[in-house]
C-alpha cells in the first residue's frame, strides 16, 4: 500500500479473491482503489473470454501431422542372403537368355532391374518421370490412415531415390511419365493432383518447397489426390503431404514425414 | 488425483509405451486449450495455428522424456509457451499483417458476430502492447486458469515473480483497455 492507495499487486490478489483483511478493509472506504480493482477485474475477464475454437478439420490435420512426426520406423522387408543371391542369379540368367536368344534388347536388363527396384508392383513411376518433375505415383488405392499413407509415400519416394540419382526438379508443373514403367492411370493422377497445387501451396503457407510427388487415391472413401512437397530448407520439418479432394481441391489432411 | 487425472496418466503411460491411439487422444484433448493460449499469445489465428502445431509436434517428440513429476497438462502448457515465444521471434523477422489483413484473419462467419470480434481484437491488441513475460502470465492465469504455483512451474520462475508479473500485466491491460477512467489520483504502475 502507498500512503493513500493500494498497489496493483494487492489489487491483483483481490481479483483472485486472496486479499488480506487490511486490503479488504481499505477497499470498503477508498473509491479510487475500488475503481482500479474493477478495471483490473474487467481486464482479467476480457482475457478469460476464449477466442474461437479451431475447426475440427484444423484440429484433425494438426493431430495427424504431429502423429506423423513420430511415425514408427518403417519395417523393411527382410531379404535373406540366399534370396538376394537367387534374385541375382535369376536376373543374370534372364539377361543372358535374352542375349543367347540373339535379341537386341539392351534395355532388357535395365527394365528388369527397375522392376526389382520398384518397392511395390506397378505403383512407382520410372526414373525418367522423377527426373522431369515430381514423381507420379499413380493410384494409391483406398487409404484411411495417415500413418499408413505416410509410410506408403515414403516407400514410393525411397524407390525413386534408388532408381535415380538426379535431384527432384524444382519445376512444379505436371510431370510426364512417358517411356514406360508408369503406373496405370498415372497421367490422370498427375493431371488431377497438379490442378490442386496452388491450393496446397496456399495451405502450406511458406513451409513447402518443390513438389516431389503426386498421386491419386480414395481418402476415407472420397476421391482425392495427394501432393508431396519437399521442405523449403533443411531447418524445416521435412516433406509435407497434402491430401485434397479431387472434386474441389479441398484440404482433407496435411502432415509431415 | 481425480478420475480425469488418472485417465490422463494412464493415457500418458500407454502413449509412452508406443500406443498411438493413446497419443492421439492426448493430443486431441490438449489441442483446443493450447490453441486458445497460442491465440492470446500471438494475437491472431494464423500464428496461433502454427504455434499450436509446433507445440503438438514437440509434445509428441518429447513425450518419451516426460517424467510425470508435473501434470501432463501443465507440461503441455510449458511446451506451448515455448512454441509461442519461438513464433513471436519468427514474426519479428517477417512483416506484420496490418489493417485489412489482420481484420480478415479474424473476420466472423456472420455479421452478428461482429461485436464479439471487435471485443476480441481489442483484447488481442491490448495484449500485444505488453511484454511477452507479462502477457503469458496473465493468459496462463486468466484464460487457462492455472494456480500461481503451476504458472511458476510452467515459466520456471518463483511464485513471487508470478504474482508481480500478473499484477503488472493486469494493471497495464486495465490501462490499455480504458477501464481506469475513474481511478482518480491513484498512482499508476509502470508496466515495463
Amino acid at each position: 500500500m502507498t500512503d493513500d492507495h493500494l498497489h496493483d499487486e494487492e489489487l491483483s490478489d483481490a481479483v483472485d479473491g486472496v486479499a488480506s483483511p487490511e486490503v479488504s478493509s481499505h477497499l470498503t472506504t477508498c473509491g479510487g482503489c475500488r475503481s482500479r480493482l474493477d478495471a483490473m477485474r474487467a481486464a482479467a475477464q476480457a482475457v478469460a473470454a476464449p477466442p474461437p475454437a479451431p475447426s475440427a478439420a484444423r484440429r484433425d490435420a494438426a493431430v495427424a501431422r504431429a502423429l506423423g512426426a513420430v511415425a514408427p520406423a518403417r519395417r523393411r522387408p527382410v531379404v535373406a542372403p540366399w534370396m538376394a543371391a537367387a534374385a541375382l542369379v535369376a536376373l543374370l540368367l534372364g539377361a543372358g537368355g535374352i542375349v543367347l536368344a540373339g535379341r537386341d534388347d539392351s534395355n532388357g536388363g535395365e527394365t528388369a532391374a527397375r522392376q526389382l527396384d520398384s518397392p511395390t508392383a506397378g505403383g512407382s513411376a520410372d526414373a525418367s518421370g522423377a527426373v522431369g518433375g515430381p514423381l507420379d505415383a499413380g493410384d494409391l488405392g483406398d487409404q484411411r490412415d495417415a500413418v499408413a499413407l505416410n509410410a506408403l509415400l515414403e516407400e514410393r519416394l525411397a524407390g525413386t531415390a534408388r532408381s535415380s540419382s538426379a535431384p527432384f526438379a524444382e519445376d512444379n508443373a505436371a510431370t510426364a511419365t512417358e517411356g514406360g514403367g508408369a503406373a496405370p492411370g498415372a497421367p490422370v493422377a498427375a493431371a488431377a493432383a497438379t490442378g490442386c497445387v496452388a491450393e496446397a501451396q496456399a495451405a502450406g503457407s511458406d513451409r513447402v518447397g518443390a513438389l516431389v510427388l503426386t498421386a491419386r487415391l480414395r481418402w476415407q472413401g472420397e476421391p482425392a489426390v495427394v501432393l508431396v512437397f519437399a521442405a523449403p530448407d533443411q531447418a524445416q520439418l521435412g516433406r509435407r503431404a497434402f491430401v485434397m479432394a479431387q472434386r474441389d481441391c479441398r484440404l482433407l489432411v496435411v502432415q509431415s514425414f | 488425483m481425480t478420475s480425469n487425472g488418472r485417465g490422463e496418466a494412464e493415457l500418458v503411460e500407454r502413449a509412452q509405451a508406443g500406443d498411438r491411439d493413446a497419443l492421439e487422444s492426448l493430443l486431441r484433448a490438449q489441442y483446443d486449450r493450447l490453441h486458445a493460449l497460442c491465440w492470446r499469445m500471438t494475437g491472431n489465428e494464423a500464428d496461433a495455428a502454427d504455434a499450436t502445431q509446433e507445440a503438438l509436434i514437440a509434445i509428441t517428440r518429447g513425450l518419451p522424456r516426460f517424467d510425470a513429476r508435473a501434470r501432463f497438462g501443465t507440461w503441455c502448457y510449458r511446451v506451448a509457451v515455448n512454441a509461442c515465444l519461438d513464433e513471436l521471434r519468427r514474426r519479428k523477422r517477417r512483416p506484420e499483417p496490418v489493417g485489412a489483413e489482420r481484420l480478415a484473419a479474424t473476420m466472423p462467419p456472420s455479421a452478428g458476430a461482429t461485436e464479439a470480434v471487435a471485443d476480441r481484437m481489442v483484447v488481442d491488441e491490448a495484449l500485444r502492447t505488453i511484454t511477452p513475460e507479462f502477457r503469458v502470465t496473465v493468459v496462463l492465469r486468466d484464460l487457462c486458469g492455472l494456480e500461481y504455483s503451476e504458472i511458476a512451474e510452467v515459466l520456471d520462475v518463483p511464485i513471487g515473480t508470478v504474482r508481480s508479473r500478473l499484477a503488472r500485466g493486469r494493471g497495464a491491460l486495465a490501462d490499455r483497455l480504458g477501464n481506469q477512467a475513474t481511478t482518480g489520483d491513484r498512482p499508476r504502475p509502470d508496466d515495463d
